[in-house]
């Protein structure tokens, strides 16, 4: 012990690099951490559920999922260089590229997945590691040639509610800071949630996207059309990647990695929330949000990981809570008829 | 009412019907009987839109429908209850019953599901129960209800009595002789328990490897020797 403190002693970190003091210190630094793992982590869900929402319908691993948000995105900022994204126009650009990314889901799945469903899992998994790989070139092609786009506009959401906003600024419950843009993608992605859980058990058109989820054979029989309902579930999917793309945009800058550094987190966080389950894919976004926001922050007794293994510490308690349990938090177990 | 002639259709390299050929007059029960993998369930996939036929034609009140989709055959009034019930596992019953009635427009579709209750008080109970939990019995019941949903002019039905105890199978039966009597619903019934299908349908068609071997009345069918000896079993 005498040795291990020693060694800390003597390594001069830069201040950013040392843990900070234990949460009863400051409990103000803690909840700001936790609001701001909740916005991260928030995106990780959104891009996640875009996942879980195609594997629940097709058994199809969307390993394209992140590129497709990213083609969405450097889309977006090509309108805002067009068009500027002062007052109403942020929104008009919004749903212009919620429209561009549920035609584009609906366009893959109607062209490439629908000729190698009922194929073995492999084909259609090599089939959207070739759109990870094209959608990529495409965004390099077109965007990356000249100079990288810096400052994609935040939702203006944030000045709307300025009354709100400026609570929050200053102190949450007298606890936590968090941006206005932090504090806007836990709204959208909460909006987004609420959307999606009316349409699935509010309406026909989500009892029949479940239905053919569940049973194709027997969806059909119902007469439901049930290549239509797999191109809407893709074009679902998308949109909602689409708005985790958005998000992120303003946060991390806009570039060809950008959501390289989010689909990993998302695809951890479909797989921590039970891969079929959409709710599971945001709790278990926002586990891995928190979870990697806190271990880059807080030392451990007296070890410190620091930013650079906060990304393994967040994947390990992934791994922990799947070996409790092995389906995810939310998953079924896997239940085959003979 | 139905008219299907001279159908043939194969899975890939194997041949699953030859030239069948049966017709279902309005308000009547016919049986479709025969072994294991004599065509049966084929013949009603047919006639759904699921398989392809590779020849023949199916005509329905006057329509030809063998190139149709299964959805628009839905909506011409066919109801197809599959072999193994093919139930959406973990939605509710009620929200089974209503996928029932998906083709349908109309504002009559709750009182409808209360009218299947009444023949099947027993779905009643488990109205919020995911279709998973019920008995084989129940899952049959719903199975059946469902396909009623729809309001069918023609209900096809595929071994409803498979893996039930003999006092299951007797109510199924039962019921579905009432339907067809107080509603004049169509069936055409497609079973191995040959001695309940006949008992309870006026007209039968035997199958055998494809074909059609042997079609009468169903009394005489009960009389027939080969049948009895084949599918009957005394």
């Amino acid at each position: 012990m005498e040795g291990l403190s020693q060694v800390s002693a003597t390594l001069s970190l830069p201040a950013t690099f040392l843990a900070a003091s234990p949460p009863w210190q400051d409990p103000e630094l803690f909840f700001s951490q936790v609001m701001a793992g909740l916005a991260t982590g928030s995106i990780y869900g959104l891009v996640a559920l875009g996942i879980v929402l195609i594997y629940r319908s097709t058994d199809v691993l969307n390993f394209a999922q992140g590129e497709m948000a990213l083609l969405v995105t450097f889309v977006g900022w090509s309108l805002v260089l067009a068009l500027g994204a002062g007052g109403a126009n942020y929104w008009l650009i919004f749903f212009i590229l919620l429209a561009l990314a549920g035609a584009l889901g609906a366009f893959v799945e109607r062209t490439v997945i629908r000729p190698v469903e009922g194929a073995p899992v492999l084909n259609a998994v090599i089939v959207t590691l070739g759109l990870f790989v094209i959608f990529r070139g495409l965004v390099a092609f077109i965007w990356a040639q000249g100079e990288l786009p810096k400052g994609f506009p935040a939702t203006p959401l944030g000045s709307h509610l300025k009354p709100v906003s400026d609570w929050i600024n200053h102190d949450l419950w007298g606890f936590a800071r968090i941006t206005q843009h932090q504090f806007v993608v836990i709204v959208i992605t909460a909006a987004v949630m609420v959307a999606l859980y009316l349409l699935f058990n509010y309406t026909k058109l989500g009892l029949a996207m479940r239905a053919t989820a569940q049973n194709p054979l027997a969806s059909r029989l119902m007469g439901i059309n049930v290549g239509r309902m797999l191109m809407l579930g893709w074009a679902l999917a998308a949109m909602v990647g689409a708005v985790g793309g958005i998000l992120v945009a303003p946060i991390l800058s806009l570039d060809l990695v950008m959501m390289l550094r989010v689909i990993l987190f998302a695809f951890a966080a479909a797989v921590l929330g039970g891969l079929d389950s959409p709710p599971g894919a945001i709790v278990g976004g926002v586990i891995i949000g928190v979870v990697q926001n806190l271990a880059s922050t807080y030392s451990f007794g007296p070890v410190f990981f620091g930013p650079e293994l906060s990304l393994p510490i967040a994947l390990l308690v992934l791994v922990v809570i799947l070996l409790v349990r092995p389906t995810g938090i939310f998953g079924r177990k896997a239940v085959r008829r003979v | 009412m139905l008219r299907v002639s001279d159908v043939s259709a194969s899975y890939g390299p194997i041949q699953a019907l030859r030239d069948v050929s049966l017709e279902v007059s309005e308000g009547q029960i016919i049986a479709l009987l025969g072994a294991n993998g004599a065509g049966k369930s084929s013949t009603l996939k047919v006639i759904s839109g699921i398989l392809r036929p590779s020849g023949g034609s199916v005509e329905f009140l006057g329509q030809p429908i063998h190139r149709r989709s299964p959805e628009s055959i839905v909506s011409l009034g066919i109801s197809h209850v599959p072999e193994g019930r093919e139930l959406f596992a973990e939605l509710t019953v009620e929200e089974n019953l209503r996928l029932g009635a998906y083709t349908r427009r109309d504002s009559a579709i709750k009182g409808d599901i209360q009218r299947i209750f009444t023949y099947f008080p027993l779905l009643a109970e488990r109205e919020k129960q995911p279709a998973g939990s019920l008995s084989g019995g129940e899952q049959q019941m719903l199975a059946i209800g469902r396909g009623l949903m729809a309001r069918p002019k023609l209900l096809l039905l595929d071994e409803p009595s498979l893996g039930l105890a003999p006092t299951v199978v007797q109510e199924i039966f039962q019921i579905i002789k009432t339907i067809n009597r107080e509603e004049g619903l169509t069936v055409l019934l497609v079973e191995q328990n040959a001695t309940m299908a006949l008992r309870v349908s006026q007209y039968g068609y035997v199958l055998e490897t494809g074909r059609i071997a042997l079609a009468a009345e169903a009394t005489e069918l009960r009389e027939n020797e080969s049948v009895r000896r084949s599918y009957l079993g005394y």
